[in-house]
């Protein structure tokens, strides 16, 4: 124990004493360490660790995907009937999706996100309230009386952590509810979103015994023990096969049974991203072990005449070993500290710069489990560095005063840059495509002016607007005030607003144009409308190719004009003018004349081609949604500006009502949030491989230099030119740098298919990246090894020839 | 008596570029406990090579190497190293202090690869401190003190694990006259007390505090000879 501590003593002493040595080495680490730290953080809960539920890998997501809707949906009536007669989990549940705002009324109201769930939702997800019970399966019945469970974080915020807090009724959207639980602090929803209250579904059976339109739920269940996904999803087909009929056979054809963990439910689109992320830092991590092994086999070349004595002196080679890896180990152990803070900084810069959707985010926390894996990063990577290093065993002569040449040092290192170009060039490459696809997308054509132009969502509470007239006339007086505010080019309201968010949807064989040929029922697939006011299209600077925008005088209850998209007018009437052609776009809706064709803009993402839409002017109508709206400004002053107005004039009106508020580029630049964020990290690693593989160029030339000065004092004493050198050393340089290019290459040959599904319009055998990658590699090679070559240049003969 | 070292047909070769070079051939030759004989001969003659075949630094070589009666060429490396441990202390003609550590820890660093406890071993460098009359430099480090204080911290470093052998290679190389006659007489004293030295000398004044020189030339032993006067 004694001779452990005297080894770590003597370690800390001589880390003391190379304080240069020391700092590249620990910040080299430190910079590897945090990154890998940072990543992990995020990356794990997403791959590695378990939900927030027992058991959780018994949970499933269940239900139909159709092309319009990527995510698991079932219909509240098959649901019940699956429910009913499934055999393979042990309880089912569902809940409506998006949930809905509720607002906590009585004194201080605030709007909270509540949750509409099944009373079986608790138990399938294996979740306790701590304090309280669950609702039971009266509550959850239409017209029970109003019952909710809290959350953690509410109970605490808003009722002081109160124990009491259970059986008092509170006010929600003005109606008196009881609180019959409180939900542990980890309990978080299955899918993306919060919500702060648990309300029950109470889905009404009786009224759903018909052919009415159903509601949309999200199920999950848990699988009894022993069964599979496999198995589960066999012995469903039968249940599946019965509900297709009641589906349109518009929908049918697309339409497929879904059984999935809950964990490929959640993190679906994040998963690949998360892995090639956490790649890429290991590979970071490893360049970083690889640069510290490399300084260290170069010291403990300095230090061979030591290990030597110390071997003399009766040092085992093992004890020799132990001291070596002692050393290392402290470096490994100060920068995993150093990287624990970094790490710390990085993962709130993740946080402050990521995209939304990304699962987990505000979760991931340097938490034991993180830090852990810090310490097993600092330990492994440690004994890893440390290894080369304390391998080798110092040769007797060195103790004559004889030089020993250990030329097997010397090509280890040589091996290790070369591993790092390579390491760097796949990184670097890998930079350079999400680099290429990030500009592609972002020079989509978006088929709008998105300059000077913010946007506002605004959601009204249906108790406080419960009827049509009084949603309609709230976004009017609003708009006429809007209207008044200096600096407004253009207004426009929208019940959706391109380009997410999704719009309303009509099959495209409904719509009835006269003289044109029938389509069969269900073919075409979907064509999305939005109900808009004469001021949209300017406002948002869509531009009406032929005929005219909406005017006011369309608004009026027995106008019906319609304006079509490109694409689908074209599609429509396929050589013909539309101006002026009838229309109905639904079997039981009215006859529709087109009145202008405005230009197509993208309205499902930047990947996706513009689908056919058309618009209708937005006014009173039974089939209409009024109680959310988009508001569209087209200014000439700053957009901020503008948005201070707004949430004022909104809050003149009705304090109440939430305003969220954007700037179109802002919402654009959501749709290209995530490859960015990804190019962005792959870059800022592939830039930290390549300043370690430029500091271990630096450092082996260095090393090569000062090992042949008595060779090059001998060449320069024979005749050579410092020329002549430079191109020695170079050469040298060159011909394993090349070497770890090539084998670099043929890394991203494999390595990059894995960026395949993050790409947009750019394919992973793209030479360019690969070619940018490798000349900027190839430079930073360069001048990391101009400096000790120019040395080398500079040896003086005499000097060199006295040279030990 | 039973020789403290007996080597017979020792060879030592370097293969460079397929042809085989010699350093040593066919040395055969013994050394008594108590004995102090001196290994010299022109530069290459192969001296410092026997001296670290002789301390067990280095292990490629054929032949017969008996230390103390133990056959060390049927040693394992690790049943070397322990033999290496126990029985013999190097003097360099370097010193070889070891440049981060102060004197005191310098002394106490082959006690501690020999696993001696740290009171021990705490006590053992306070003996030999004030043996060799270098207590006030003991928080010093080696590049505070002159060529013939470290030579002299070498020495008892060499001496504190009481071994049976010192091995010195040059051992006065790097000092001036008065302070290798110090050294030598060092060296004088130890060996009367029983210790058995060799020492690697170029020196015939060095050589003369010896009992017996043995020539060496390109790897062979030439000459034995013993020394009658012995210097004192």
């Amino acid at each position: 124990m004694s001779s452990l501590w005297q080894d770590i003593r003597y370690a800390l002493r001589m880390l003391a004493n190379k304080p240069a040595f020391t700092l590249v080495a620990v910040l080299t680490l430190a910079l590897g360490i945090g990154a890998t730290s940072a990543v992990f953080s995020v990356v794990d809960r997403i791959l590695f660790r378990s939900l927030p539920y027992s058991h959780d890998e018994q949970l499933v997501s269940v239900g139909l995907f159709a092309p319009i809707e990527p995510r698991e949906f079932m219909l509240a009536k098959d649901y019940l009937e699956w429910r009913a007669e499934q055999k393979p989990f042990e309880s089912m549940t569902t809940f409506t999706p998006g949930g809905a705002d509720c607002d906590l009324t009585g004194q201080n109201p605030v709007r909270l996100n509540c949750a509409l769930v099944e009373s079986t939702f608790l138990t399938t997800f294996g979740i306790e309230p701590i304090l309280g019970r669950n609702f039971t399966k009266e509550e959850d019945r239409p017209h029970a009386p109003r019952v909710a469970l809290i959350t953690y974080g509410l109970w605490r915020s808003r009722f002081a952590g109160d124990p009491a807090v259970v059986g008092r009724s509170i006010s929600v959207d003005g109606q008196p509810t009881t609180v019959v639980g409180v939900l542990p602090a980890e309990f978080e929803m299955p899918t993306p979103g919060k919500a702060d209250m648990l309300v029950p579904q109470a889905l009404d059976e009786a009224s759903l015994e018909g052919n009415g339109p159903q509601g949309i739920l999200r199920a999950f269940a848990r699988l009894k023990p022993g069964v599979t996904i496999a198995q589960s999803l066999r012995a469903l087909e039968p249940l599946f096969e019965r509900s297709l009929p009641q589906y349109g056979p518009e929908f049918r054809d697309g339409l497929r049974l879904s059984v999935r963990s809950l964990r490929d439910r959640q993190v679906a689109d994040s998963k690949g991203a998360s892995w090639v992320l956490l790649g890429s830092v290991m590979a970071v991590l490893l360049v970083a072990c690889t640069n510290v092994a490399n300084l260290l086999l170069a010291r403990t070349n300095s230090r061979q005449k030591e290990l030597a004595v110390r071997a003399a002196l009766g040092a085992s080679r093992a004890r020799l070993a132990r001291q070596n890896l002692t050393e290392s180990l402290l470096l490994g152990i100060i920068g995993g500290t150093i990287g624990c803070w970094l790490a710390y900084s990085l993962l709130q810069l993740f946080e402050s710069i990521a995209p939304e959707g990304i699962p987990h985010l505000q979760q991931a926390s340097l938490d034991a489990r993180v830090v852990l894996f810090t310490v097993g990063v600092s330990l492994v990577s440690g004994t890893l560095f440390g290894l080369a290093p304390a391998m080798r065993h110092p040769a007797p002569e060195v103790l004559a005063g004889k030089a020993s040449r250990q030329t097997s040092g010397g090509l280890l290192r040589q091996i290790l840059v070369a591993s790092q170009v390579a390491i760097s060039l796949i990184l670097l490459t890998g930079a350079g495509l999400l680099l290429h696809s990030l500009w592609r997308l972002e020079a989509v054509p978006l088929g709008m002016d998105t300059e000077s132009v913010m946007t506002s969502r605004i959601t009204l509470a249906k108790y406080r607007y419960p009827s049509q007239q009084s949603q309609v006339a709230f976004f009017k007086e609003l708009l006429s005030r809007l209207r008044q505010m200096p600096g407004i080019i253009a207004i426009g309201i929208s019940d959706t607003l391109p380009p997410f968010g999704g719009s309303m949807a009509t099959t495209y064989s409904h719509i009835e144009a006269p003289a044109r040929p029938s389509v069969p029922n269900g073919g075409g697939g979907m064509v999305g409308w939005r109900s808009v006011t004469p001021g949209y299209f300017s406002a948002l600077g869509v531009p009406i190719v032929r005929g005219r925008a909406f005017s006011e005088a369309d608004t009026g209850p027995s106008e019906n004009p319609v304006i079509l998209s490109e694409a689908l007018a074209k599609r429509l009437f396929p050589g013909e003018d539309p101006l002026g052609r009838s229309l109905r776009m639904e079997r039981e809706g009215p006859w529709r004349q087109v009145v202008g064709i405005a230009a197509d803009v993208r309205n499902n993402g930047l990947r996706e081609p513009s689908d056919p839409e058309y618009y209708v002017p937005w006014k009173m109508d039974p089939a209409g949604h009024f109680q959310e709206g988009y508001i569209t400004l087209r200014t000439a002053i700053h957009p901020e500006t503008v948005a201070k107005r707004l949430r004022q004039e909104t809050a003149r009106l009705d304090p109440s009502v939430p305003v969220t508020m954007q700037t179109m580029k802002q919402r654009v630049g959501k749709l290209s949030e995530r490859p960015r964020f990804n190019a962005m990290l792959l870059t800022l690693f592939a830039g930290m491989g390549v300043l370690m593989a430029g500091i271990g160029i630096y450092g082996v030339v260095g090393f090569l230099v000062s090992q042949r000065t008595r060779e090059i004092g001998v060449r320069l004493a024979l005749g050579a030119s410092p020329r002549t050198i430079m191109k020695m050393v170079m050469a040298n340089v060159a011909r394993w740098t090349i070497a770890g290019a090539l084998l670099g290459l043929l890394g991203s040959w494999y390595a990059l298919k894995l960026l395949r599904s993050l790409l947009f319009e750019v394919s992973v055998r793209d030479p360019w990246p690969a070619a940018a990658a490798l000349l900027l590699l190839l430079i930073a090679a360069f001048l990391a090894a101009w400096v000790p070559a120019r040395r080398a240049m500079r040896v003086d003969p005499i000097e060199a020839l006295r040279y030990e | 008596m039973e020789p403290l070292i007996q080597l017979r047909n020792m060879e030592k070769v370097y293969e460079a570029g397929g042809s085989k070079f010699y350093v040593l051939r066919r040395v055969s030759l013994e050394i008594q406990p108590g004995e102090f004989v001196t290994f010299m001969g022109p530069s290459g003659a192969g001296k410092s090579t026997l001296l670290s075949i002789i301390g067990m630094l280095d292990g490629s070589w054929t032949g017969e190497y008996y230390f103390n009666g133990e056959p060390v060429h049927r040693l394992n490396v690790k049943k070397r190293n322990e033999l290496h441990k126990a029985n013999i202390g190097f003097v360099f003609q370097s010193y070889h202090l070891i440049d981060n550590l102060t004197v005191f820890e310098n002394l106490e660093i082959p006690l501690s690869y020999k696993n001696v406890p740290h009171k021990e071993r705490v006590s053992l460098v306070c003996d030999i401190l004030d043996r060799f009359n270098i207590v006030g430099k003991k928080d010093l480090f080696p590049n505070q003190l002159s060529g013939g204080q470290q030579q002299l911290v070498g020495v008892a470093r060499a001496v504190i694990q009481s071994p049976k052998l010192i091995l010195a290679d040059e051992p006065t190389g790097n000092l001036h006259s008065a302070q290798g006659e110090e050294i030598m007489e060092l060296f004088r004293k130890l060996n009367e007390a029983g210790t058995s030295i060799i020492q690697v000398t170029h020196s015939e004044r060095n050589a003369a505090y010896s009992h017996r020189v043995i020539q060496l030339k390109d790897g062979w032993v030439v000459s034995e000879t013993s020394n009658a006067a012995r210097v004192g």
